[in-house]
């Protein structure tokens, strides 16, 4: 318990500070999200395309190349690094950024990445693991790597295996709203962003005590704007977060990215 | 008694009166009071009576003039007067005047004790705080305003902190503070750091323990404090002849303070202004010729509720409502019975509740355990060459827990953001027995050898682990002369392992409980020649291996996968010269982990140079202290890159060498200024305490961006002065 309390300390004292990067804001290469199709597969495995979206709003455009490595997670969410090093079977292989063509092109370079990644998660991952892994899924990772502008970018997306029978899909039927009503125009100090969504789905999970409960999604959203600032950048379904201060005049680009808490994503982008 | 003892005065005699202590009411026997020009003299008796046949006259001097006292002169009309009430001020008045510190009965050499007056006027300890002063001994590290404890380099949860005797679960208030008693209830804080006897263990770092003091029994006394932070009250003295009481409690608002503080903050409001409240009752009763009774209860409660408008960007999922409720009592008798002249046998029992609640968000720890420990001692002196203690040590705790929480990965201090980790919910029901037993042995080979041998002996059980341990404990000392004491100690030392690391939902059931050897020697010299005025000097060297220590692992929660040394020197010099008092204390430590994978390197609690330079001076009503702390920087674990968790929208840190990389050396100056002002009968002080008064800048933890491309060092305690007044009676 005592790392919770100390970390919750440090917070109190320290609560952000204003002199760095605001999360919100875009600037530098980044990549915003990964668009598993599907998130979820069966205990046989299956394909699954990856596509990143990204955002490069400095560069004003352009194209390289990185790296991609695909194995059973090894356990990143109970502490181990992020490395496929543990995996002999590891897939290898490479991935195009382009910010001069496709989605991002226009828009402050800043969309849907063009390449697609195609992973084959292999079938049998699940055997010989617990009733309580195979209930809940364990991960088949992706770990994306760049060199750009002298440093590494190192990005990872999870796809689950499960052997529930009701696969998750990601969510599809969100909206972007500035001061409650359908995004138009360009958004002004105070103005505020909400995301409304409607189809978020019950899934089955299992405890560590073996009892098994009926959750809800509960869809999370990230918004991130190429310039001004956001009281909440991270908020809930239906949360509204504010401009703190306003867009510079011209060209900008919104992105709001909804997440399921269970590898579904879906983005929107404006305008 | 004193009413009927003046009247018995009166009917024979045309004057009479009491003499007594100015502020606290003291009788003073033995004092000659004189009345001029009459050249009559009275000697007061062990109640400050006294009492004049017959005075001729009408005008006369009432002169008292007693070494240590002002001098008392008064012109009055003799005939007129039948009694009188005279009071003598003292030239040096303690602290907590009403108070009488016992003796402190030390048994271990290499431990340290602070008696009542000595910690109420320790600079830097908050108000007198009694383990805040403690952390001016040597070994005892600067904890950065941590409620924990940090003895020569051992985790915190390597010290147990005890009451009477009796395990409690925690010693500070919110924030490390306050301790969970008030101080004026405490008649002294003991340090037993390494190479302690067998009286204590499950805990291979180090004890820290309080024992509450023996109630008043001579008249009524009462004392009520106002600071900054709290504001507390405490009453004693007899119920009859046997027996006495003392009753106290102590509220703080600091909560206030902070919400008041933080109300323009954005990113958190406080719904419950943290604040913390303890009371104490202490009850003394002799029984019969052979059996005294002293029992104490002591309770606590902590509270913090608060909002988290903005999570912190590198950890969306903390946001909401958090909450932190920590509260226990104990109710601790203890029989004393002196069976003949050379058999004493000490009973006792903790009943007690422990109560933690901590919600994060929705995610929370909820535990509860009702406790009862029991201890018990005899102690018997075959010979002027030997003597023995046996005693017995154990304590069960029924405990229901609740979780829900994300797995906690940490190493090297670094862990996953709370949105990472897999998460854990279950309940879980158990009973943890402990049992233990021990056997002192004090053996000289003659009555005026300089040496004795301790071969101690102590047995542990832990139900949790089903581990039962022999711990040998030996003690060698050697009186060179009178004033100077060596000293060394060997020994073993098992604790059980932490609820959490052997749950069998949350850490691992195959976890054996780690173990230390202590090794130790050193010596106290006694310049003093029996005198107040002079040095003294105390020198410890300490070396402990760890054994099995427990660490978190990937694949089974937690492993028995560490090891660790820890060596160390401190010395501590005490100077004192009339009204001038000082100490040099300074430690120097190594402290050391192993644990595979990650290689060997220093401790998170590893600071090698820890000085203390304390002083005092008291001029008339007036005291002056200061300390000074210069420790070297704690190590920290650099992040050296951070991979995007594009599921959770959230950045995990790569570590880089653990423990490489250390914070800048911390320094800070605390002054405390006392002013006592005295009246008939009570006493008023007025303090002003404040910590790091040159504002020291000193660096206790460091803040990331989001990505973890940027980062600052959080700084510590800003300057804090705390202004209290206090009176008594």
């Amino acid at each position: 318990m005592r790392p919770y309390l100390v970390l919750f300390f440090i917070i109190l004292i320290s609560c952000s500070d204003d002199n760095f990067n605001k999360v919100e804001s875009l600037g530098d290469f980044r990549v915003l999200a990964i668009v598993a199709t599907p998130p979820e597969v069966g205990p046989g495995g299956g394909n699954v395309d990856l596509q990143l979206y990204v955002s490069d709003v400095k560069s004003g455009g352009r194209s390289f190349t990185g790296t991609t490595v695909s194995c059973l997670d090894p356990g990143i969410s109970s502490g181990a690094s992020v490395s496929c090093d543990h995996d002999p079977t590891r897939q290898t292989g490479s991935y195009t950024i382009d910010t001069t063509a496709g989605d991002p092109s226009g828009n402050l370079s800043t969309g849907l990445n063009t390449d697609i990644l195609p992973v084959i998660v292999p079938g049998q991952l699940l055997s010989g693991r617990s009733a309580r892994d195979k209930f809940n899924g364990v991960g088949y990772i992706t770990i994306f790597t760049f060199n750009v502008d002298g440093k590494v970018v190192k990005v990872l997306k999870r796809i689950n295996i499960t052997s529930r029978n009701d696969l998750n899909f990601n969510p599809a039927s969100s909206s972007l709203e500035l001061n409650g009503a359908v995004f138009s125009g360009t958004p002004q100090k105070n103005d505020s962003l909400s995301v409304s969504s409607t189809d978020q789905e019950t899934y089955s999970y299992q405890n560590v005590d073996n009892s098994t409960e009926v959750l809800q999604e509960k869809y999370k959203v990230a918004f991130f704007a190429s310039s001004g600032e956001l009281d909440l950048p991270k908020a809930d379904v239906g949360e509204k977060s504010k401009f703190t201060k306003g867009l510079d005049s011209g060209q900008f680009v919104i992105i709001s990215v909804v997440r399921d808490e269970r590898g579904g994503v879906e983005i929107i982008r404006v305008p | 008694m004193y009413l009927f003892l003046s009247l018995l005065a009166l009917a024979h005699s045309a004057f009479a009166g009491s003499l007594l202590e100015r502020g606290t009411r003291t009788p003073i026997g033995d004092a000659n009071i004189f009345v001029l020009p009459m050249k009559l003299k009275a000697v007061s008796n062990a109640n400050g009576i006294f009492s004049f046949p017959q005075i001729t006259g009408e005008d006369c001097d009432i002169i008292v003039n007693l070494s240590g006292y002002g001098k008392y002169e008064k012109s009055l009309k003799c005939a007129d007067v039948n009694t009188m009430t005279i009071f003598l001020e003292k030239k040096f008045y303690k602290n907590f005047e009403t108070t009488v510190t016992g003796k402190v009965n030390k048994r271990d050499d290499q431990g340290q004790s602070l008696t009542q007056e000595e910690f109420l006027m320790a600079p830097g300890s908050f108000g007198g705080d009694p383990v805040r002063a403690a952390q001016n001994l040597p070994g005892v590290a600067q904890n950065g305003g941590s409620a924990q404890i940090i003895v020569q380099g051992a985790s915190p949860d390597d010290t147990g902190y005890l009451i009477n005797g009796h395990r409690v679960p925690l010693v500070f208030h919110f924030g490390g503070l306050s301790s969970v008693i008030i101080p004026q209830a405490v008649e002294r804080v003991e340090l037993l750091p390494s190479g302690y006897g067998p009286e204590y263990s499950r805990a291979i770092g180090g004890i820290i323990g309080l024992t509450t003091k023996e109630p008043r029994t001579d008249r009524l006394h009462g004392m009520a404090f106002v600071d900054l932070l709290n504001t507390g009250a405490l009453i004693e003295g007899p119920i009859d002849e046997k027996s006495s009481f003392l009753a106290a409690g102590r509220y703080s608002y600091i909560g206030q303070v902070l919400k008041a503080v933080a109300k323009e903050n954005e990113n958190f409001e406080l719904t419950a202004a943290p604040t913390y409240y303890d009371f104490t009752t202490i009850y003394s009763r002799k029984l019969n010729a052979t059996n005294t009774l002293k029992a104490t209860f002591v309770a606590s409660k902590d509270e913090l509720e608060l909002i988290f408008n903005k999570s912190p960007a590198n950890d969306p999922e903390l946001r909401g409502d958090f909450y932190n409720r920590t509260e226990f009592f104990r109710f601790i008798p203890q029989v004393t019975t002196e069976l003949s002249g050379k058999t004493k046998m000490e009973n006792s029992l903790g009943i007690g509740r422990d109560s933690i609640l901590v919600n994060i968000a929705g995610r929370y720890l909820e535990v509860e355990s009702n406790v009862l420990s029991q201890r018990s001692e005899i102690v018997h002196e075959w010979s002027g060459t030997s003597k023995s203690y046996f005693g017995l040590d154990n304590q069960i705790s029924v405990d229901e827990v609740r979780v829900n929480l994300p797995n906690s990965y940490s190493v090297g201090g670094v862990g996953n953001p709370f949105s990472v980790g897999e998460n854990k919910k279950f309940d879980s029901n158990g009973t943890e027995i402990l049992l233990g037993a021990y056997l002192r042995q004090e053996l000289k080979p003659s009555q005026d050898s300089r040496w004795t041998y301790l071969p101690n002996v102590r047995v542990d059980h832990f139900s949790t682990t089903q581990e039962t341990f022999l711990q040998p404990r030996f003690q060698l000392r050697y009186q060179w002369d009178p004033t100077l004491l060596l000293r060394g100690t060997w020994g073993l030392y098992a604790q059980p392992p932490q609820p959490q690391e052997t749950s069998r939902d949350y850490g691992n059931k195959k976890i054996r409980s780690p173990y230390a050897i202590h090794y130790t020697t050193g010596f106290t010299k006694d310049f003093r020649n029996g005198e107040t005025n002079g040095f003294e000097v105390t020198n410890n060297y300490f070396f402990k291996e760890l054994k099995d220590l427990v660490f978190p692992s990937v694949e089974k929660n937690y492993e028995n996968s560490g090891t660790g040394t820890i060596l160390g020197s401190e010395i501590q010099a005490k100077y004192r010269k009339d009204a001038w008092a000082g100490q040099f204390v300074y430690t120097y430590l190594d402290s050391k982990r192993n644990i595979p994978g990650f290689g060997t390197q220093p401790s998170e609690f590893d600071q090698t140079h820890n000085l203390n330079l304390i002083g005092s001076y008291t001029l008339e009503r007036w005291t002056f202290g200061g300390r000074f702390r210069f420790v070297t920087g704690n190590p920290y674990t650099p992040i050296t890159g951070a991979t995007f968790d594009s599921d959770n929208d959230v950045y995990i840190p790569t570590r880089g060498q653990i423990y490489s990389q250390r914070f800048e050396a911390f320094n800070q100056l605390d002054v405390r200024v006392d002013r006592k002002v005295i009246y008939d009968r009570w006493i008023l002080t007025y303090y002003i305490d404040v910590l790091n008064i040159m504002n020291s800048k000193n660096s206790q933890n460091i803040e990331y961006s989001y990505d973890y491309s940027q980062k600052k060092k959080v700084r510590g305690l800003p300057i804090l002065p705390t202004i209290g007044v206090k009176g008594e009676f």
